[in-house]
C-alpha cells in the first residue's frame, strides 16, 4: 500500500490541517441533518479524504466498503449504451461526471433518480436519505449542469448531493446557490512539512527538513502529489539527496519551452505541434499545458516582454475554455509569443 | 441515287436480337465516309441525267440505283428503307423511304419533293444546284427521327429521347459489348443456345445488334471502368468478362453484376436496353419501392421463376435497381441475393443431378409452363415455411440479375461487392455530351450555343437527366428560343464534393492570366473567392475542412519568415473554434486561403488530430484497467488526477533500483526494499509481463507508457527517473512471481482449514473423548485427518426434536 492511501485519515478527528474546517463539519453533521454541499479546492488539498470523512461520520464505517460497478445505461432515443464507472457502498454512489461524456445529463438524472427511489430501510441510522458524489463537476455540460439544479431540489428529500470540483468557476450560478459551499484550501507548506514529518516517524525514517521543504514546495499544495515523491525519493535512495524530481510531462513542457526560445521559425512551430499533440494524447489537459508553459517561458524572457506574454496566455486559454479544439489554440499561443519574442530579439538594444 | 450508304432493314424477329447484319468497325467507319463523300457527288451528277428522262416516283428511281446490293435489300424491306446520308462532319442523315404507303408522314416530307414532277422547266445548272440544297437543307432536321419514336407533347425530355436500342446507348463501347456478352452468357442456359466465343468477336458482328445505321452513339460514358473479381479467377487477365464453364450450361461464372456511378448517366438505361437486346423481358425491381422483405419476395421469385403465360414467352431479366437503398438488415433483401449467390456456388462445384433438371425445366419449351408454374408454387410455399427448408430449396440462379446502385461502397453493399461483377461508370466525356445536347437542342427548336450548354453540363455534374430536364424546363417556360448565357436559370446541383477537394481549391491559387490588367486580376480573383464561398457553404463537413486546413496550411506556407502569415492564420482558425453561428464558418477557412495558396497545392489526409484522439483513448483506457478494478484504492485519484501528479511518481516509486545478484545474497535491507515492492505491486495488481514483439518485460497494465514522452521517435527521457533495465525486471518478476506463489500458497491452505472447520460443523467428528483430551486444540491437520478417515459417522440432517448429547464411542461397544 502507498502511504497515500496508508496514513489517509478516515475521520474528522484526525485531520491534519484545517482544524477549523473538521470542527465546522462535525457540528453540522451533528445536527442531524445537512444541505446539498459543493466541496471545492485545488487538487490533493483533501477534498476527497473529507468527503469520506464526513460519510463515515454519518453512516459509520459500513459506508466504507466500496464496490466498484459498470453500468450501462439505455439512451432513450438513439438506444445507445452509455457506459459509466460507479463506486458505491449501501449508503451512497459516486460518479465521476467528467467521465460521463456527452451524454452526461441522462447518466446524472437517472442515477440519481434511481438512488432516490430507493431511500436507506434503516433511516433510524441517520436521516432518510442517501448521498450522491459527484467528482468533477465542473466537467459537466451546461446542459447537464441545468438539469441538475431540478432534480436537486425534487429530491432533496431521500438524496443529498455532495459536488466535488476543483473551481466553482465552471459551476453554473443556481447551482452554487443551492448548495452550501464548502472550500477545502491547500495545506500551506508548514502544513505538508508537518504531514510528511508524521508519515516519516510512522514509516521510521529520518527526514531532514530541508528535503521536507524541498518537497513541500514541489507539491505546491498538493498533499497527495508531496506523499508519493517522497515515497519515490525513499525508494530511490535512502538516506536523501537533495533535488526533486520533475513529473514527466513538466519535462517535456521544459522540452517544448527550450525548442520555442531557441528558434522561431514555421518549421520549429511544426515540431513543436507535434509535440502538442504528443501531450494531448497523454490526456494532460491544455489549460494545464498553457500554464506550465508560460509559467516556463516567463523564467527565461525579458521582463518586459512578460506582460504580452501572459496576455496572450490568458487570451488563448479563454478560447480554450469556450472551444473545443485545443490546439489550435495553443498553437496560435505559441505562435503568437514566438513572433513577439523574435521582435524583441531584433530590436536594435536601447542603452539605458 | 442519293448516295446510298446502307439500307436498313427491320428486323422483324427482334426476339433474340441476332440478325447477322453488319456492324462495322469504326475504321471501316471512316474509310467508307470519305469514299461515299466522293461518291455523293458522282451519284447527284448521275442522278440528275437520270431524272431527265424519268418522270416516275422514288420507287423507280431507287431500283436504278448502281448498287446492287442495296436495291436488294431495299425491296425485303416491306417496302421501308431508310437511306443514310454521312456529311463531311459525321452527321448522319437518315431518310426513310416509305414505298408502299402514299401517306407519307410530315416527317418524311422531305422526300416529295425529291420527286421530279416535270422535264426541265429550270436549267439543268439550277436544277442541280436546287436538288443539291434540298437534299441536304431539311434532311438535316429529322436527325435520328428513328429513334425518337414518339413526339407526344407531354412527354418528358428524359423519356422522349431516351435510346431506343442498343446503337442509340452511348456508354463506352467496350463497357456495352462487356456487358452484353455477359448476358449472351446466359444464352446456353435459358435460350439453349450457343454462347457466342468472346475469342471469335474480333469483329463486333457476333453481337447482332439491330444496325440501324446510326452511329452517333445515344449514351456516352468514359472508358475507365474497372472490374472487380472476387473469384479467384483474375487470371482471365483481359478479358472483362469470364468465359462460362466448359458446356455452358451454367451461364456466366458471376450470376450477379452489379452497375455504379453517380446519378443520371444511364446506367437503368443501359440495363434494360442490353437486356432487351439479348432477348429477355426486364423484371424491373427498384429496391427504394419495394423495400419490404416480402414484397421484395415475391417479386424476386417471380422474375427468376416463373413466365408469364399471357404476354410475350421471353425468360425474364432481373434488374434490381437502387438497391444501395436496401437495407441490409437480417433477412433482408441483400442478404436473400448473397445466400443463392453462395448456393449457387456451391451447386456449381458439385453439379447434383436435381440441378441439372431443374436447369433443363428452365429451357423455354412448350411443356414448361405447368412446369414452371408448379415451381412458382413450389418456392412460394417454400418460403413461408421455415428457414431450413428455404436454405435446401435455394435454386440455382437461372436468370441474369443486373443491379444497379449510385454508390458502391454503401454500407449495406459491403457483402454484395465481393460476390458480383462490378461495372464502375464514369462521367461520359464532355464532347459527346454537348453533341447529343445539341442535338436534341435543334430538334427541339432550341436555339443555344456550345458555351451555354457546356456550362449546363458542368454544372449539372455531367448528368444527363439533370441536363434535359433543365433544357426541358427551359423550352416550356419561356416563349423565346434561345438559351444563351442563363446561367440564373440554371440552378446549381449542390453536390457535396469531397473535403480533400475543397481543400485543396482552398490551397490553390485563382487562375490568374498573367497578361490579363490589374482590375482584371482583381475580378478573376474576386470570382474565385465566390465560388470557394458558394463551396465551403454547401459544405456539411466544415468541421472537418477545418480541421484539415489546420494540418495542411504549414506545408502550404510560402515566404513565410516572420511566421507573421503563420500567426494570422492560427489565429483565424482559433478564432473559428468559438464561434458557433453557421453564417460565419466559412470566414476562417476563406481568410487561410487568402493568405496561404499556391499554384501546386500539397494536400494529405488529416490525421494527426484522429492519431492524437486514438492515443488518448488508448491512455484513458490504460488507466481505466489501472484504477478502475478496485474501488478501495483509487476512490480519490480521478483519471486527470491519475495522469496530473499520480503516475510519474508512482512510477519511480515501483523503479527501484535494485542490486542486480540473486536476491537471495540480498542483505536484510534490500530483502526488505524488494518485500515492500512486491507488496506493493501486488497491492494495485501489476505485473512485469514478457512481451514477445519487442522481447522485453512491460508492465502490465502498460501504465509506464503515461509517463513516456517521445519528440518524434526519440523517447525523451527523464533524467531524474531511473529506468530499469531487464535483468532488474526480471528480479522483480521472478520474486514476484515466488511471493504470489506462496501466497496462493497460503491462501490455499487457509482455505482448505476453513473448508475443514466447515465440515467439522455439519459432519459432527466422534471421537474419543480421552483422545480429545490428549490431542490439543489446534490439531495437526493430519492427525484429524486420520481419526476423521477412521470414524466417520454422518450427521443426519434435518428438522429434529431429539436432544442432542454427546455421545461417546465406549457407550456403543
Amino acid at each position: 500500500m502507498l502511504w497515500v492511501d496508508k496514513y489517509k485519515p478516515t475521520s474528522l478527528d484526525h485531520m491534519d490541517y484545517h482544524p477549523d474546517l473538521s470542527l465546522h463539519l462535525k457540528n453540522m453533521i451533528k445536527s442531524s441533518d445537512f444541505p446539498h454541499l459543493l466541496v471545492y479546492g485545488p487538487s490533493g488539498a483533501g477534498k476527497k479524504t473529507r468527503i469520506m470523512a464526513i460519510l463515515k461520520e454519518v453512516y459509520g464505517p459500513n459506508c466504507l466498503k466500496l464496490k466498484i460497478d459498470h453500468r450501462t445505461f439505455k439512451h432513450p432515443s438513439t438506444n445507445k449504451n452509455l457506459q459509466v464507472t460507479t463506486i458505491s457502498s449501501p449508503y451512497h454512489i459516486e460518479i465521476n461526471a467528467g467521465e460521463a461524456g456527452s451524454n452526461d445529463r441522462l447518466i446524472v438524472q437517472s442515477i440519481i433518480k434511481e438512488i432516490a427511489q430507493s431511500p436507506p430501510i434503516d433511516s433510524s441510522v441517520f436521516g432518510a436519505f442517501k448521498i450522491v458524489i459527484l467528482n468533477e463537476v465542473d466537467k459537466l455540460s451546461k446542459d447537464a449542469q441545468h438539469a441538475l439544479r431540478r432534480t436537486m431540489e425534487k429530491y432533496a428529500a431521500s438524496c443529498r448531493l455532495i459536488l466535488c470540483c476543483d473551481s466553482t468557476s465552471r459551476v453554473i450560478d443556481p447551482i452554487r446557490s443551492r448548495c452550501l459551499g464548502i472550500r477545502v484550501p491547500a495545506p500551506s507548506i508548514a502544513d505538508v512539512q508537518n504531514v510528511l514529518n508524521i508519515v516519516a516517524t510512522k514509516e521510521k525514517f529520518e527526514l531532514p527538513k530541508k528535503i521536507s521543504e524541498e518537497i513541500a514546495v514541489k507539491a505546491k499544495g498538493n498533499l497527495r502529489y508531496a506523499l508519493l515523491m517522497l515515497e519515490a525519493k525513499k525508494a530511490k535512495q535512502y538516506p536523501f539527496v537533495e533535488g526533486v524530481p520533475l513529473l514527466d510531462w513538466e519535462n517535456y513542457i521544459q522540452v517544448i519551452a527550450r525548442d520555442i526560445i531557441m528558434e522561431q521559425t514555421p518549421a520549429k512551430l511544426m515540431a513543436v505541434r507535434a509535440k502538442l499533440y504528443e501531450l494531448i494524447g497523454h490526456c494532460i489537459p491544455p489549460e494545464l499545458i498553457i500554464k506550465t508553459l508560460t509559467l516556463e517561458l516567463l523564467d527565461s524572457i525579458d521582463n518586459s516582454l512578460k506582460c504580452e506574454t501572459i496576455h496572450w496566455a490568458a487570451f488563448y486559454e479563454h478560447r480554450i475554455q469556450i472551444g473545443t479544439k485545443p490546439i489550435f489554440h495553443l498553437e496560435a499561443f505559441i505562435a503568437k509569443f514566438m513572433s513577439c519574442y523574435k521582435k524583441f530579439n531584433s530590436e536594435p538594444f536601447v542603452a539605458q | 441515287m442519293l448516295g446510298v450508304k446502307r439500307l436498313v432493314r427491320d428486323d422483324d424477329d427482334d426476339d433474340d436480337g441476332h440478325s447477322d447484319d453488319g456492324h462495322d468497325d469504326q475504321d471501316q467507319d471512316v474509310q467508307q465516309k470519305q469514299k461515299q463523300q466522293e461518291k455523293n457527288v458522282l451519284h447527284i451528277e448521275k442522278k440528275q441525267k437520270k431524272t431527265d428522262d424519268t418522270t416516275t416516283a422514288s420507287t423507280t428511281t431507287s431500283k436504278k440505283v448502281p448498287n446492287g446490293v442495296a436495291t436488294e435489300t431495299f425491296l425485303k424491306q416491306n417496302n421501308i428503307a431508310t437511306v443514310t446520308l454521312k456529311k463531311k462532319t459525321g452527321e448522319n442523315i437518315s431518310i426513310i423511304l416509305d414505298l408502299k404507303d402514299e401517306d407519307e408522314t410530315d416527317q418524311h416530307h422531305h422526300l416529295k419533293s425529291l420527286k421530279i414532277g416535270s422535264l426541265l422547266k429550270k436549267p439543268l445548272a439550277e436544277l442541280e444546284e436546287e436538288l443539291l440544297e434540298k437534299a441536304f437543307k431539311p434532311v438535316k432536321k429529322p436527325t435520328n427521327i428513328t429513334r425518337y419514336v414518339s413526339n407526344e407533347q407531354a412527354r418528358l425530355w428524359v423519356d422522349k429521347y431516351a435510346p431506343a436500342s442498343f446503337h442509340d446507348l452511348i456508354s463506352d463501347d467496350k463497357m456495352n459489348k462487356d456487358i452484353l456478352f455477359w448476358l449472351k452468357q446466359w444464352d446456353q442456359l435459358v435460350f439453349r443456345r450457343k454462347v457466342p466465343d468472346k475469342s471469335k468477336t474480333g469483329n463486333n458482328n457476333t453481337y447482332g445488334f439491330n444496325n440501324n445505321g446510326n452511329n452517333n452513339p445515344h449514351f456516352i460514358q468514359k472508358n475507365n471502368y474497372t472490374n472487380n473479381y472476387s473469384n479467384n479467377n483474375s487470371s482471365f487477365g483481359n478479358v472483362v468478362v469470364q468465359q462460362p464453364l466448359d458446356d455452358g450450361s451454367n451461364g456466366p461464372a458471376q450470376k450477379v453484376i452489379l452497375l455504379t456511378g453517380g446519378p443520371g448517366i444511364g446506367k437503368t438505361t443501359l440495363a434494360k436496353i442490353l437486356a432487351k437486346q439479348a432477348g429477355y423481358d426486364i423484371q424491373e425491381i427498384n429496391a427504394s419501392d419495394d423495400r419490404s422483405g416480402e414484397e421484395f419476395d415475391s417479386l424476386f421469385w417471380g422474375a427468376l421463376d416463373t413466365q408469364s403465360v399471357f404476354g410475350s414467352k421471353k425468360p425474364k431479366c432481373l434488374i434490381i435497381d437502387e438497391i444501395d437503398g436496401i437495407s441490409g438488415r437480417e433477412n433482408g433483401p441483400i442478404e436473400m441475393i448473397l445466400k443463392l449467390i453462395s448456393n449457387d456456388k456451391r451447386s456449381r462445384k458439385s453439379p447434383s443431378t436435381f440441378k441439372g433438371k431443374e436447369n433443363d425445366d428452365n429451357i423455354s419449351d412448350n411443356s414448361d409452363d405447368e412446369v414452371e408454374e408448379e415451381k412458382n408454387i413450389n418456392t412460394k410455399s417454400t418460403t413461408t415455411t421455415t428457414k431450413k427448408q428455404q436454405k435446401k430449396h435455394y435454386p440455382k440462379i437461372n436468370r441474369p440479375i443486373i443491379c444497379i446502385c449510385n454508390d458502391q461502397f454503401a454500407k449495406s453493399l459491403r457483402k454484395l461487392r465481393q460476390e458480383v461483377l462490378i461495372f464502375n461508370f464514369a462521367k461520359p466525356k464532355q464532347s459527346k455530351l454537348l453533341a447529343r445536347l445539341k442535338e436534341i437542342c435543334e430538334l427541339e427548336n432550341l436555339k443555344t450555343d456550345d458555351q451555354t450548354l457546356l456550362m449546363l453540363i458542368e454544372k449539372t455534374n455531367y448528368d444527363i437527366r439533370s441536363c434535359l430536364n433543365h433544357l426541358h424546363l427551359f423550352k416550356t417556360t419561356s416563349q423565346v428560343n434561345i438559351l444563351q448565357d442563363k446561367g440564373t436559370i440554371i440552378g446549381q446541383k449542390d453536390i457535396e464534393k469531397g473535403f480533400l477537394d475543397t481543400i485543396k481549391n482552398l490551397f490553390t491559387t485563382g487562375k490568374n492570366l498573367k497578361s490579363a490588367s490589374n482590375n482584371k486580376k482583381i475580378q478573376i480573383d474576386q470570382e474565385y473567392f465566390r465560388e470557394l464561398d458558394d463551396e465551403l457553404q454547401s459544405s456539411t463537413q466544415l468541421d472537418k475542412i477545418i480541421g484539415a486546413l489546420y494540418e495542411n496550411f504549414p506545408s502550404n506556407m510560402k515566404n513565410d519568415f516572420n511566421i507573421d502569415k503563420s500567426i494570422e492564420c492560427l489565429e483565424w482558425l482559433s478564432y473559428s473554434d468559438i464561434i458557433y453561428d453557421e453564417k460565419y464558418q466559412s470566414v476562417a477557412p476563406l481568410a487561410v486561403h487568402s493568405l496561404c495558396n499556391t499554384v501546386a497545392p500539397k494536400v494529405a489526409y488529416p490525421q494527426a488530430d484522429y492519431q492524437c484522439f486514438l492515443k488518448k483513448e488508448k491512455t484513458l483506457h490504460t488507466i481505466d484497467s489501472f484504477i478502475g478494478t478496485d474501488a478501495n484504492k483509487f476512490s480519490s485519484v480521478t483519471k486527470t488526477n491519475f495522469v496530473k501528479d499520480f503516475v510519474s511518481p508512482f512510477i519511480d516509486i515501483i523503479s527501484i533500483p535494485i542490486r542486480l545478484v540473486n536476491p537471495q545474497l540480498y542483505n536484510l535491507k534490500e530483502k526488505a526494499v524488494l518485500n515492500n515492492l512486491i507488496q506493493i505491486m501486488k497491492y494495485f495488481n501489476i505485473t512485469y509481463k514478457h512481451d514477445t514483439t519487442t522481447d522485453t518485460l512491460q508492465l502490465n497494465p502498460p501504465i509506464d507508457i503515461i509517463t513516456q514522452y517521445y519528440n518524434g521517435k526519440d523517447l525523451i527521457k527523464n533524467n531524474d527517473r531511473i529506468y530499469l533495465s531487464r535483468n532488474q525486471k526480471q528480479i522483480v518478476q521472478t520474486a514476484f512471481a515466488q511471493f504470489k506463489l506462496t501466497v496462493t500458497k497460503k491462501q490455499e491452505e487457509k482455505r482448505k482449514e476453513q473448508e475443514k472447520k466447515k465440515i467439522d460443523e455439519f459432519k459432527v467428528p466422534i471421537a474419543l473423548p480421552k483422545i480429545d483430551m490428549f490431542a490439543p486444540n489446534e490439531k495437526s491437520k493430519q492427525e484429524e485427518k486420520t481419526i476423521v478417515n477412521v470414524i466417520r459417522y454422518k450427521y443426519q440432517d434435518g428438522f429434529t426434536t431429539a436432544v442432542k448429547k454427546v455421545t461417546l464411542m465406549k457407550d456403543f461397544i
